[in-house]
């Protein structure tokens, strides 16, 4: 009998009942007295029964079934024919099985009648099958591999049919591991990734150019041996395109349901007629899966048919949303970098190569691989032509509502609140409590109904903002929920980098939550340390060290973390501190914040380093150079045995290695740190990082400094670029790096081509700060040499003496280097304006300042004394 | 965004199970990693759903201060991840069988026989169990946690805050419904 619905939950019940009857008669006189509905089911009941009496040996259910791995095509059935070691096949002996597919097996094999010993990959279609088709399909393979010799696919060196009519395909034997495999075993980062990418796609090119499509690329036919040599395999299907026929043979259409369909494209799916744009969609699934972990459709269900309709209509999602926590570990990275570094171009690419029809992809693995390497040296890539950027956008626009939706959901539902609203059944909250959480989720579900946004997309972001604008109003009965939901929210728009809000969410949360005496919850200190974290992130110092105290002493109350988030919070305090220049204190706070981080989490602990780390720009900046130094060496010694310690961080670190040779004024030992350094960046965070221009501007600066200034403005003007490029980006860098390049300039001599990038720096720092600042007035000293270099000397003179009085109200009274470094620009403007007397009174001031500052034996006092 | 416009109209018709099936959403992620962990569990072939429950749980709690405190509401779900995960996977077998063309479903079976038993097996355990949801939740949240996600009946009893007893019993009936569904 099959049981179904009612007669299991019957059932159940009666179990609950029976089991407490011991066996016999009273056990029989209870299964007599069924009640007339359940006595179909009297006699299951008691065979059960019995079965629960002799229970001592039953297993059934303790363990789940096993699988065997999926990506291994496990063997099949015995009808195929079997071949057994030591089997003779041509001139071939067996030794071993080494892969099998849907059409053929492969096995280790070795020449019997030659001398040399040669083992190859044997490869035998499986004939059993329709042996007319095979055979022509064969010796198809045969002509067009032979064809093909290049380093990075496998070599045919013979083929034949056996005596007993076995075909066979002596290939080059290739002791590898699949692409994605070897990636992930090795933990290459994406950098690397994208270069063995790039020997698949020279291959891929070189065989298209030999008009031979693959038809089958997966990863598991590209093959990394232990030497690190690729190879790809397994030209099974390849057809030559000489023969011009767009009609597909019978051939092929068996040969299409013989493949995976994960790698297959839509015209493949579809049966139509295959050219190199085939593959290249197959290159694509590749590249996706190379970069995210994951491939490009998420389905409904795991079926071959919901593949192959995502394959026809679903477009992709797009890659850097598919990065998970693990993937990204994988890659010797974080989930946030990672996605960083794909999103925009590299998004861009893999989705043209993706593109649903063919004349929309790449036409060639070339074209695919020259765009990679524009990339790669962040240069602008073809794809962002107006259609496919166009199509671009939408994809990114559509998926973000719907991965912004189910994060800010998500958030919302696994706090406290959400779980007990999922089951509710089981909530120790009360049942009143989470109906209105629900009623106030639905509520801002239904207002992002797609209907009523017709032709506009809403974002995560407005749906985020009318959901809590409701929130106080349906929740107010509840101020518990409504605390931990504002917290939840606050969560989100910090992440979203939307400081504002999320302050504005988390000092909601903490009253609320203090309130209903939550004081002690983790939501609560959560709460804090957003609100201290925005604060920072938007630069209110003043605000930022009392929220930081007041997460620590929250965190005392709260017995269990409270180490963790006391380093946390002084960590914030020395922050703090040196960004407002009181830089003991800092110091101090660090050295506090990195005892408690070593007594509650250990040195090799991305407490301690993060701490360490975050302490180094306090030594840099208090001028304790050997202390600096030997805190970067010791984190870099240490942070690659921490796991968790993120390749940013440490790349970081060296540059501000590359920093204090600087300072020390040894330019070559900088400049070689950091001619080692930047193609790392480049490769792992992008030329585009923030970190990177700065990097890229201190070796430029160098450059000049050792007066190498072609080079210097070379690597200046490619790092502006990027600084412009990023749309995103911080317009402050920017606006450094405008100064930093007319800096330069002005040391090469090209005076009237550095004042506009001058002006542009100042007017950004003019326009940020209202008072001057070491910056602003650095900047217009620069502006002020290059009018007098460029012939301009009264306007040149106007701006540096507008900088002297400003000099005035920065710290020390106008007593500095840098404002000496005025005095000298003003002493030598005088002197070719012929005013003599202005001139040597500007150079005698500049002359006592730096001996007064510096000292008299310092580069600059010397040099003031030598004259101008 | 099909199924989250469903999943939408739902929540707006208040309908019951909807935000347990936005959950769902969230199970890829999980399923990718017991996939992963099988292809690199070196023809083992078992599914180390337990060590997955441990890195679900650092997931959540990683995610920074959603810690979830509340580990009966945690081990909840995570007993529905596992069944979902291990569904989908012998789902996923079977279709791979199923859909590998006509010509192929008697000649190359890509999965052996005795792997296809167990997975319909597996389905029909979540028939059952599906049927019984309404009826009796706390069973149903036994077996995901006990065979789904293995877990001890000692675990499971202090992570739900029920008596061993209970649990047990549970158990034990859980068995003989599945053993009775099972034997047709």
């Amino acid at each position: 009998m099959s049981l179904e619905g009612e007669d299991l939950a019957a059932l159940a019940r009666l179990l609950d009942e029976a089991l407490d009857l011991p066996a016999g008669a009273a056990r029989e006189a209870w299964l007599a007295g069924l009640s007339p509905i359940h006595t179909h089911l009297r006699q299951v009941l008691r065979g059960l029964l019995a079965r629960h009496d002799a229970r001592g040996g039953d297993d059934s259910f303790n363990t789940l079934p096993k699988f065997q791995p999926l990506s291994a095509e496990t063997p099949a059935s015995g009808l195929q024919p079997e071949f057994v070691a030591g089997e003779v096949i041509g001139p071939y002996r067996l030794i071993r099985e080494i892969g099998r597919g849907g059409m053929s097996v492969v096995w280790l094999a070795m020449r019997t009648d030659e001398q040399l010993k040669r083992s190859v990959a044997l490869k035998l279609p499986l004939v059993a099958l329709n042996r007319g088709r095979l055979e022509s399909h064969f010796a198809r393979e045969r002509d067009i591999l032979s064809a093909l010799t290049h380093p990075q696919i496998a070599r045919l060196y013979d083929a034949g049919i056996s005596a007993e009519g076995q075909p066979y395909l002596a290939m080059e034997f290739i002791e590898g591991t699949p692409l994605i495999e070897h990636c992930d075993r090795l933990r290459l980062d994406f950098g690397a990734r994208l270069e063995l990418f790039e020997q698949v796609l020279r291959a891929v090119q070189y065989a298209h150019s030999h008009l031979v499509v693959h038809r089958d690329l997966k990863p598991s036919n590209i093959l990394v041996t232990a030497q690190h040599h690729l190879a790809l395999l397994d030209f099974g299907i390849a057809k030559l395109l000489s023969d011009g026929n767009a009609k597909e043979t019978a051939l092929t259409v068996f040969g299409g349901r013989a493949l995976t369909p994960d790698y297959a494209s839509p015209e493949q799916i579809a049966g139509e007629a295959l050219g190199t744009p085939s593959d290249i969609y197959s290159l694509g699934v590749i590249l996706y899966e190379l970069v995210t972990g994951v491939r490009p459709y998420r389905l409904k269900h795991n079926s071959r048919g919901a593949l192959e309709e995502a394959i026809l209509d679903v477009d992709p999602v797009v890659p850097s949303r598919m990065i998970s926590a693990m993937s990204a570990r994988l890659r010797s990275s974080s989930q946030r970098q990672l996605s960083r570094a794909l999103r925009g171009d590299l998004d861009t690419i893999v989705l043209k190569a993706l593109a649903k029809r063919p004349e929309d992809r790449y036409p060639t693995a070339d074209a695919l691989l020259q765009d990679l390497e524009r990339y790669s040296r962040g240069e602008p890539i073809q794809a962002r032509s107006a259609g496919s950027w166009y199509r671009a956008r939408k994809f990114l626009a559509r998926n973000k509502l719907a991965v912004g939706l189910v994060a800010a959901l998500f958030v919302a539902l696994v706090s406290g609140a959400g779980v007990a609203l999922w089951e509710a059944h089981a909530a120790r909250l009360e049942a009143r409590r989470a109906e209105s959480v629900k009623k106030f989720l639905v509520g801002v579900f239904s207002q992002s109904d797609p209907e009523h946004a017709r032709g506009k997309n809403i974002t995560a972001g407005e749906i985020l903002e009318r959901g809590a604008a409701r929130l106080d109003h349906d929740l107010r009965d509840e101020p518990e929920v409504l605390g931990e939901l504002h917290g939840a929210i606050a969560d989100i728009y910090t992440s979203l980098g939307s400081n504002i809000d999320g302050l504005a969410h988390a000092e909601r949360a903490i009253t609320l939550l203090e309130k209903t005496g939550r004081q002690r919850s983790p939501e609560y200190l959560n709460a804090l340390w957003q609100r201290a974290q925005a604060l920072e992130e938007e630069e209110k110092w003043a605000d930022s060290a009392p929220a930081w105290e007041q997460l620590r002493r929250a965190a005392h109350r709260v017995a269990a973390r409270d180490g963790e988030w006391d380093a946390i919070a002084l960590r914030g305090l020395a922050w703090g501190a040196t960004q407002q220049g009181r830089l003991e204190d800092a110091r101090q706070l660090y050295g506090q914040a990195m005892d408690i981080a070593l007594r509650v989490a250990g040195e090799r602990s991305v407490l301690y380093l993060q701490t360490l780390g975050s302490s180094i720009q306090a030594d840099l900046d208090l001028g304790l150079l050997p202390q600096a130094e030997a805190a970067a060496r010791k984190l870099i010694s240490m942070s690659p045995s921490v796991p968790g310690y993120v390749l940013t961080d440490r790349l970081v670190t060296r540059y501000q290695l590359a920093v204090i040779a600087f300072r020390q004024r040894k330019y070559q030992e900088s400049i070689d740190v950091l001619e080692r350094l930047l193609p790392e960046m480049d490769e792992h965070i992008g030329p585009r990082h923030d970190r990177t221009i700065k990097a890229r501007g201190l070796l430029a600066q160098e450059l000049a400094e050792v007066g190498n200034f072609d080079r210097a403005l070379a690597e200046e003007q490619a790092n502006l670029e990027s600084a412009r490029s990023d749309s995103s980006g911080d317009a402050e860098q920017l606006a450094l790096q405008e100064l930093t390049f007319a800096k330069i300039l002005k040391g090469a001599g090209r005076f009237e081509q550095g004042i506009p990038h001058a002006r542009k720096g100042v007017a950004y720092f003019d326009d940020k700060y209202a008072t001057p600042t070491f910056l602003r007035e650095r900047g217009r000293w620069i502006l002020g040499d290059l009018l007098v270099g460029a012939g301009r000397v009264d306007e040149g003179i106007e701006t540096l003496e507008r900088t002297l009085q400003n000099q005035r109200a920065l710290g020390g009274g106008g007593q500095s280097a840098a404002a000496a470094d005025v005095l000298m620009s003003l002493g030598r403007a005088y002197r070719i304006k012929g005013d003599a007397s202005l001139a040597s009174r500007n150079i005698e001031a500049a002359c006592r300042m730096y001996d007064a500052i510096l000292g008299p034996g310092s580069e600059p006092a010397v040099r003031c004394h030598a004259g101008p | 965004m099909g199924e989250l416009t469903q999943l939408l109209q739902a929540l707006r018709a208040g309908e019951k199970d909807a935000l347990g099936r936005l959950f769902t959403l969230t199970y890829n992620q999980l399923r990718d990693i017991a996939h992963q962990r099988l292809r690199n569990s070196q023809g083992d072939g078992s599914l180390n759903t337990t060590a997955l429950v441990h890195e679900c749980y650092l997931r959540f709690t990683r995610i920074g201060s959603l810690s979830l405190e509340d580990r009966t509401h945690f081990m909840g779900y995570a007993g529905r991840v596992m069944r979902s995960v291990v569904i989908d996977f012998a789902r996923e077998r079977l279709s791979q069988r199923r859909g590998a063309g006509a010509l192929f479903v008697t000649l190359a079976t890509d999965i052996p026989g005795e792997e296809s038993a167990s997975a319909e097996r597996l389905l029909r355990i979540d028939s059952v169990l599906q049927q019984l949801a309404e009826s009796e939740p706390r069973l149903v949240q036994v077996v995901e946690l006990k065979y789904f996600a293995g877990l001890t009946l000692e675990e499971i009893s202090q992570f739900l805050g029920i008596a061993p007893r209970t649990v047990q019993r549970d158990w034990d009936r859980a068995r003989l419904l599945l053993l009775a569904a099972l034997d047709t």
